[in-house]
C-alpha cells in the first residue's frame, strides 16, 4: 500500500514530494500517515512550515537517513524532552555547514523540527543556539543578536541588589 | 508639542528636494492607506476621529494594504488604536488569537484569516510586565496566491511611565495627536481637490504615522522629566529629513515610488521613535546611547536604498513584508519568534553564569531566565554547626530530604592532592591520611549549575588531639580553575583552639583581592567575565563555581599537617531550579568528582601516586554521625 514518497503542502501552499523513509523521520508526520492508512494519495498539510523551511529539514534528513535511531532511556520516555548541555560540540561536520547560517533561518528550522517531532535536527538547533549563547558577555549577545537593551537603570539596580554585587568597585 | 508644529510647519515651508532618484524603492507595496481612530472617550477627538473613520472605509475596500497600530495597557486593554477601528482588533485577534483571548473579541471572528503569518514568533511578547506596548499590524493581499491575506504583525514599542492614571495619559497623546491631525487634514483636503485616491491614501498614511509617532513622543517626554532636549532634536532632525523625501516623491508623481518611499519612511520612523522611547525610558541615558542609535538610523538608510535598487529589476509580486522588515531592521530579533519554553529550555541548559549574563541582555530574555528556573537564594550564616549554609543545603537537596553527604551523594566534587578530601562532611572526623605536605589543599566544586557568591565560611579543625590546629591557610575561588581568588588569607590566625574546634570567618567582597590585584566582587559596568579575558583586562565575577582551602604555612606545632573537616559556605546561591530537580548533570558516569580528579597532575607530594586521586569521596568509607549528634558536639 504504501507509495514511496508522500507529498506534503506547506504553508505556502506548494506541494512538496518526498520520501517515505525522510517523512517517518518526523514524528508527527509518521503518526499522521498511521492515521490515514488508506487514504495516502492525499497531500498532508502542514501549515505552520514553509517550503522554504522544509528543503532545508529535508536536506537534513537526507544526510541522516540512515543514522542509527535515537536511543532513548526507558525512564526517559515519561518526561519532557530533556536538552542537555553536555557535549555541547556539534561533531559532525556536515552539521556545523549546516548550522552556519542566519539565526532567522536557524529558528525557523528549530520551530519546524519542533513541530515536525524530528529529535535529531531538534536538538542539533538547540545545541547550536546554547553554544552561541554561551560564555558571552551581554553586551555582546546584545550585539550578536541585535536585540536591544530594554532594561531600565532601575532594573538593573534591582539585579544587582538581588545578586548582592557591590557597584562601582572599579 | 510646540516642537512637533515646528517640525511640521518646517517641512511645509522647506523646498528640499529629495537626494533620492527614482528606482529607489521598489514597489513592492502598492499602496498604504490608513486613517485613525480612537478607543478612548474624549469629547473633542469624536467628531474628528469619525469622519476619518468613514474617510477610510471608503478606501479600505479598494486598497491591498491596511495598517493599524494598537496600544495596550499593562492589563491588556487596548488603549490607542490607530487604523480602522473594527478593522485594527480584528486583525489583531487574527494574528494574535492567545493575546486578544485576555480581553475581549471573539476567535472564531469571521475575519479570521485562513493563513497565518508567523503567527508564533509575537505572541509572546506581550506579557503583563510591559506597562503597555504599541503594535502594528498589516495586512496585505499577495496575488500569488489569489486573494490570500498575509497578516503581518509587529511590536514596535514597549515602555513604562509613571502617569498617576493611564486614561489620562493616553488621552493625551491622543489629544496631540489629533491636533495635528487637523492640520493635517488640510492637506489631505488638498490631495482631495487633485482628486487621486492614492494621493489622499498616502497623505492618510503619512499622518497617521506622524500621529504614531507623535504620541510614542508624547509619551515618552512625559516618562523622563528630565530628558535631554537634544536628543528628541535629534529624532525630529531625522524624521524632517524622511519626511522631505516623501515629499520629493510626491512631486515626481509616480505613484509607487510615493507610497513604498512612505512605507520605508514609516518603518524608519517607527524605528527611530521606538528607540527614542527607549532612551527616554531610562532617566539617566547617557547621551553616547543616543549616538549610537541615531547612527544606527544613518545606517539603515543606505542600506535601504542600495536593497531597493537592487531589487527594483524584479517582479514585485516576489518582495514580501517580511523581506522589507528585515531591511529596517538590520538584525531582526529573532528569539521572539520562537515559543517561551523552547529558549527557556535551551536557557536552562547553559551553566548558570551563562543564564546570569543573559539576563542582563534584556527584557525579554529576563523573562526567558526567569521561566527557565534560575534562582537565587540567599544562605545566611547564623552561627558555626547551623543548617544554614550551602553544603547542608545541598546535601538535603534544598531542604526536602534528610541529610545526606553531599559530595557522597555526587552533588558536589571534592578532591585533595591527598587521600582525605572529604571535608565537606558535617560531623568532626579525624582527617586520617592527611600527609606532612606544605602544599595540601581540599578544592570543592559546586558544579556547573551553582554559583556561590560568598559571605562566610566556616570550619572545624579535624582531629582529637590539640597540637595540629591549623594556623596558616588561604581560601581561593575561581570559575575556571586556572585563575584563582583569594577571597581571605590567614596567618597565625589563633581562632582554632582545642578538639574540634570550630570558627567561621566572613568573607569581605571589598578588601578580598586576586592574586593579579583584581577585586572579586562585581563591579557593574562590566558584565560577567568570559574566562577568556585577556591580561590586564578587569575579571569581575558574580560568583565562583569553584572554592579551594589551601595551606599556606606551618600548624600549631610546626608540622605540614591540615587537619580540616566540616567545610561551610554561606552567601548568595544562584542555581537552577529545573536542573537541579532533574540533577542531570549529575547523571552517569562522568559525574564532577572525576572531572575533577582526571586532569589533575601529580604534585610533588612523595608517595602519592596519580591512582590515589581517584575521587575519594567514594573510596572512602565514611561513619556518618547524624546531624543532631553532631549539633550536640559543639
Amino acid at each position: 500500500m504504501a507509495s514511496e514518497s508522500i507529498s506534503v503542502t506547506t504553508s505556502d501552499d506548494q506541494t512538496i514530494q518526498l520520501s517515505r523513509k525522510h517523512a517517518q523521520m518526523s514524528q508527527t508526520i509518521n503518526s499522521m500517515l498511521e492515521d490515514s492508512v488508506g487514504a495516502d494519495q492525499e497531500a498532508i498539510p502542514l501549515p505552520n512550515v514553509s517550503s522554504e523551511v522544509l528543503k532545508k529539514v529535508i536536506d537534513w534528513c537526507t544526510h541522516h537517513e540512515n543514522d542509527p535511531a535515537p536511543v532513548e532511556k526507558v525512564k526517559k520516555l515519561n518526561k519532557k524532552r530533556e536538552y542537555k548541555a553536555k557535549n555541547s560540540t556539534i561533531s559532525d561536520e556536515w552539521d556545523k555547514n549546516f548550522v552556519n547560517a542566519e539565526l532567522r533561518v536557524i529558528v525557523d528550522i528549530l520551530l519546524a523540527a519542533n513541530y515536525l517531532d524530528v529529535k535529531g535536527l531538534f536538538e542539533l538547533m538547540c545545541k547550536h543556539i546554547a553554544n552561541e549563547l554561551k560564555g558571552k558577555t551581554p553586551d555582546q549577545i546584545r550585539e550578536r543578536f541585535g536585540i536591544q537593551d530594554d532594561l531600565t537603570e532601575e532594573d538593573k539596580a534591582a539585579m544587582r541588589k538581588a545578586w548582592g554585587a557591590t557597584k562601582n568597585d572599579s | 508639542m510646540e516642537e512637533i508644529s515646528y517640525t511640521y510647519s518646517d517641512v511645509e515651508s522647506d523646498d528640499y528636494q529629495s537626494e533620492d532618484e527614482d528606482g529607489y524603492f521598489d514597489d513592492s507595496r502598492d499602496d498604504i492607506s490608513s486613517t485613525t481612530t480612537s478607543s478612548i472617550t474624549q469629547e473633542p477627538i469624536r467628531p474628528l476621529t469619525n469622519s476619518l473613520d468613514e474617510l477610510m472605509r471608503k478606501h479600505l475596500m479598494s486598497t491591498n494594504i491596511c495598517s493599524a497600530v494598537v496600544m495596550f495597557n499593562q492589563k491588556g486593554k487596548v488603549v490607542l488604536s490607530l487604523g480602522p477601528s473594527d478593522f485594527a482588533s480584528s486583525l489583531l485577534a487574527s494574528v494574535f488569537p492567545d493575546l486578544l483571548n485576555y480581553f475581549h473579541s471573539d476567535p472564531s471572528d469571521d475575519s479570521r484569516p485562513t493563513t497565518l503569518h508567523h503567527l508564533d514568533k509575537v505572541h509572546h511578547i506581550f506579557s503583563s510586565r510591559d506597562p503597555f506596548s504599541v503594535y502594528t499590524v498589516t495586512r496585505r493581499r499577495d496575488y500569488g496566491l489569489c486573494g490570500v491575506y498575509l497578516y503581518d504583525a509587529r511590536l514596535v514599542l514597549i515602555g513604562r511611565y509613571n502617569r498617576p492614571t493611564l486614561p489620562q495619559l493616553a488621552a493625551h497623546a491622543v489629544e496631540a495627536a489629533c491636533d495635528h491631525l487637523r492640520e493635517l487634514q488640510l492637506q489631505v483636503d488638498g490631495f482631495h481637490s487633485k482628486g487621486s485616491r492614492t494621493h489622499r491614501s498616502s497623505a492618510l498614511a503619512t499622518a497617521t504615522w506622524t500621529i504614531l509617532t507623535a504620541a510614542a513622543r508624547d509619551e515618552a517626554i512625559h516618562n523622563s522629566q528630565d530628558a535631554k532636549s537634544s536628543k528628541s532634536t535629534q529624532v525630529f532632525k531625522m524624521m524632517r529629513r524622511l519626511q522631505l523625501q516623501v515629499d520629493g516623491f510626491h512631486s515626481k508623481g509616480s505613484r509607487t515610488h510615493r507610497s513604498s518611499a512612505l512605507a520605508t519612511a514609516t518603518w524608519t520612523i517607527l524605528t527611530a521613535a521606538a528607540r527614542d522611547g527607549a532612551i527616554h525610558n531610562s532617566q539617566d541615558a547617557k547621551s553616547s546611547k543616543s549616538t549610537q542609535v541615531f547612527k544606527m538610523v544613518k545606517r539603515i538608510l543606505p542600506q535601504l536604498k542600495r536593497k531597493s535598487s537592487k531589487s527594483a529589476s524584479q517582479p514585485p509580486m516576489e518582495i514580501n513584508s517580511r523581506e522589507v522588515q528585515h531591511d529596517v531592521e538590520e538584525k531582526e530579533d529573532c528569539f521572539t519568534w520562537l515559543p517561551d519554553e523552547l529558549v527557556a529550555m535551551i536557557i536552562s541548559a547553559l551553566p548558570v553564569r551563562d543564564q546570569l549574563a543573559l539576563k542582563q541582555v534584556s527584557r525579554n530574555f529576563q523573562h526567558w531566565v526567569s521561566v527557565s528556573g534560575l534562582t537565587t537564594t540567599q544562605l545566611k550564616y547564623t552561627r558555626c554547626w547551623d543548617k544554614c549554609g550551602v553544603f547542608f543545603w545541598i546535601g538535603t537537596n534544598r531542604y526536602r530530604e534528610s541529610y545526606t553527604n553531599p559530595a557522597d551523594s555526587g552533588r558536589v566534587g571534592v578532591s585533595a592532592n591527598h587521600r582525605y578530601s572529604n571535608i565537606v562532611g558535617r560531623h568532626p572526623f579525624w582527617a586520617r591520611n592527611v600527609g606532612d605536605c606544605p602544599d595540601t589543599y581540599y578544592e570543592i566544586d559546586l558544579g556547573e549549575n551553582r554559583l556561590l557568591c560568598p559571605q562566610y565560611y566556616s570550619m572545624t579543625y579535624g582531629n582529637d588531639g590539640t597540637g595540629w590546629e591549623p594556623r596558616n591557610w588561604k581560601i581561593l575561588a575561581s570559575n575556571d580553575r586556572k585563575e584563582w581568588t583569594v577571597l581571605r588569607e590567614h596567618k597565625d590566625d589563633n581562632s582554632l583552639n582545642g578538639v574540634f574546634a570550630t570558627a567561621a570567618w566572613k568573607i569581605d567582597a571589598r578588601t578580598t583581592k586576586s592574586n593579579k590585584q583584581r577585586r572579586f566582587s562585581l563591579p557593574w559596568k562590566k558584565s560577567l567575565d568570559t574566562s577568556s579575558s585577556s591580561q590586564g583586562t578587569k575579571t569581575q565575577h558574580l560568583g565562583f563555581r569553584y572554592f579551594k582551602l589551601v595551606q599556606a604555612g606551618k600548624n600549631k606545632s610546626g608540622y605540614y599537617t591540615f587537619f580540616v573537616c566540616n567545610f561551610e559556605l554561606y552567601g548568595k546561591l544562584h542555581y537552577n531550579e529545573r536542573r537541579d530537580e532533574t540533577g542531570s548533570h549529575y547523571e552517569g558516569t562522568d559525574g564532577v568528582n572525576t572531572m575533577i580528579t582526571k586532569d589533575f597532575t601529580v604534585s610533588d607530594d612523595g608517595n602519592d601516586n596519580v591512582s590515589n586521586f581517584k575521587p575519594i569521596s567514594r573510596a572512602t568509607p565514611l561513619v556518618i554521625v547524624p546531624a543532631v549528634e553532631a549539633d550536640r558536639q559543639i
